[in-house]
């Protein structure tokens, strides 16, 4: 069989209630090794899709990841393909070295290779000073980033995030964003800061039980009506670009603001 | 209601290796009918403090006459929290399987809160975060993170305190729902005369709402100031500088004059006037 690295979810009908369905036939197929973030107006069903994704919650259609289906019997081995972090996820034990530990002893690796993984990140991320230090003593950047770790530890083929990003300063977020891609885990973020898509290949828009609009990147955010009558705003940068180009002062969508500069005042 | 900080320390697990400072020497005078800012770590503290759940380690608090201290005894307490609205970020109650208009009538209930009319007041409390009446009847567990943060919100201006302190209200809040916020807090502030202390480091939805800023770091007022104080450099040792201020830092480090906005709408025709 060959290692296929995808997300396909068909048909996907979900409800708590068995009245109001948050989702209502969403289609939606994530690519081999691609980055996804997923946004939408609040109370669209972001961290429901997660959890559905994590395998907490029973539901119809079909969730399928690398090749996994996502229901009861394959508990075990989801959780080699997924990892999901919630916002409201608690610390386990009492120190940073305990916590990066438990998750690893919890799927039964072995002493020698925990060690090893706990050294990689400390050397990673500098975080000596922190591994003997308590939990509740943190800084929420740190606590946030410790959190993350305590399950990208497991090395899972993808790990979610429930709006953790926000968290994190900028020097530790790039950081973390290079030891995903070191290590070959696809990240799945949900965000609710715009300025985050931009570290993903894809973006899917939930609303109203479906997908609003997914695809590229940079295609989605090509739909700036779409996106704000959602109630989305726009990366800073492209929302400029965009308006600028409305105005006739520049032809294209700039990331970086050096170059969007040089091109304005030419 | 003015809310004076007298030489204020909260310091946990003193000369132990769990000391974890708090705050430490804090001076300030938070004028009533403004709102405030505070920047910085674990400072949820000070919601805490002002209604009188935790006591200072050291130094005092002055609510109008009223002085809390670390020993002095407050003789109604509850007379003190009904002047106060607290929505911290803490997710404990988020499990609660009653309904929201339950939870509603049991604030109001233990801040002794008689409405004339309690159906159309029930309804009111929702509308005015942004809610509308369905939601009476929703349970509380059942609620997206941004719901359950405008029903806390709810919860507080039901009983109609004067004072309002919210620990990191708009994270995880989509565009819409922070321009929403943003004018309900200048209308509470302008119509209602309401104090409203603000722990955030959402910036972008600071910029155009706050009266004076506060800066605190490893427990001590570093500095403060007001709305010019996102202009300056010393605020970025502290925290992340939002995206539009460092676009006009970098346009004008390249020798273009253009005015400082914290509005895209208003950068964009600057942009325009400047280039063309």
């Amino acid at each position: 069989m060959t290692f296929m690295s995808n997300i396909k979810i068909k048909d996907l009908k979900f409800s708590y209630d068995n009245k109001n369905y948050v989702f209502d036939n969403l289609n939606f197929t994530l690519r081999k090794d691609k980055t996804l973030s997923i946004i939408g107006p609040s109370a669209c069903g972001k961290t429901t899709l997660l959890k559905l994704l994590n395998g907490e919650l029973s539901y119809e259609g079909s969730i399928v990841i690398n090749g996994v289906e996502v229901n009861e019997q394959n508990f075990w081995e989801l959780r080699k393909c997924i990892a999901v972090v919630f916002k409201d996820t608690s610390f386990i034990t009492d120190v940073v070295k305990n916590e990066l530990r438990f998750s690893l002893e919890n799927i039964n690796i072995e002493p020698t290779i925990i060690k090893e993984r706990i050294n990689e990140i400390n050397e990673y991320f500098g975080i000596n000073k922190l591994l003997n230090k308590n939990l509740n003593m943190l800084s929420l950047n740190d606590q946030t980033l410790v959190k993350i770790l305590s399950y990208a530890i497991i090395e899972p083929a993808y790990i979610a995030l429930d709006d953790l990003l926000n968290n994190l300063n900028l020097r530790t977020k790039i950081l973390l964003l290079n030891y995903l891609n070191s290590k070959n885990i696809i990240l799945i973020n949900v965000t609710t800061n715009m300025e985050d898509v931009l570290y993903t290949d894809y973006i899917l828009c939930l609303y109203n039980g479906i997908s609003a609009i997914d695809g590229k990147t940079l295609d989605v955010l090509d739909n700036e009506k779409l996106l704000k009558r959602l109630g989305l705003n726009l990366p800073f940068l492209v929302d400029l670009s965009i308006q600028l180009k409305l105005y006739g002062l520049i032809n294209k969508v700039y990331l970086n603001k050096e170059a969007l500069v040089r091109n304005l005042w030419k | 209601m003015e809310i004076v900080f007298n030489n204020l320390n909260y310091i946990e697990n003193k000369n132990s290796s769990l000391e974890k400072k708090y705050l430490e020497d804090v001076n300030l005078i938070i004028n009533s009918g403004d709102i405030v800012a505070f920047i910085g770590e674990n400072l949820q503290i000070i919601g805490d403090l002002v209604m009188a759940i935790k006591r200072p380690s050291k130094g005092e608090i002055k609510l109008d006459s009223l002085v809390i201290k670390r020993t002095s005894h407050i003789d109604n307490v509850l007379e003190l929290r009904k002047k106060i609205g607290f929505v911290s970020a803490s997710n404990i109650d988020n499990y609660s399987s009653d309904t929201v208009k339950n939870l509603l009538k049991k604030t109001m209930k233990n801040y002794e809160y008689k409405p004339s009319n309690m159906a159309k007041h029930l309804a009111d409390s929702l509308k005015i975060v942004g809610l509308d009446d369905s939601y009476l009847n929703k349970k509380v567990n059942t609620l997206s993170f941004t719901e359950l943060k405008k029903v806390k919100l709810a919860c507080v201006l039901c009983y109609n305190p004067e004072v309002l302190i919210l620990e990191n209200f708009t994270s995880c809040m989509i565009f819409r729902d922070k321009e929403y916020f943003r004018k309900l807090f200048l209308k509470l502030k302008n119509k209602l005369k309401k104090t409203i202390i603000l722990i955030s480091s959402d910036l972008p939805f600071l910029f155009d709402i706050v009266d004076k800023v506060y800066v605190i770091n490893k427990g001590k007022l570093s500095f403060s100031g007001d709305k010019d104080i996102f202009y300056e450099d010393k605020l970025y040792k502290y925290i992340e500088m939002p995206e539009i201020i460092a676009f006009t830092k970098y346009v004008q480090q390249e020798g273009h004059m253009i005015s400082e906005y914290t509005d895209i709408k208003e950068l964009i025709k600057e942009i325009y006037r400047n280039v063309k």
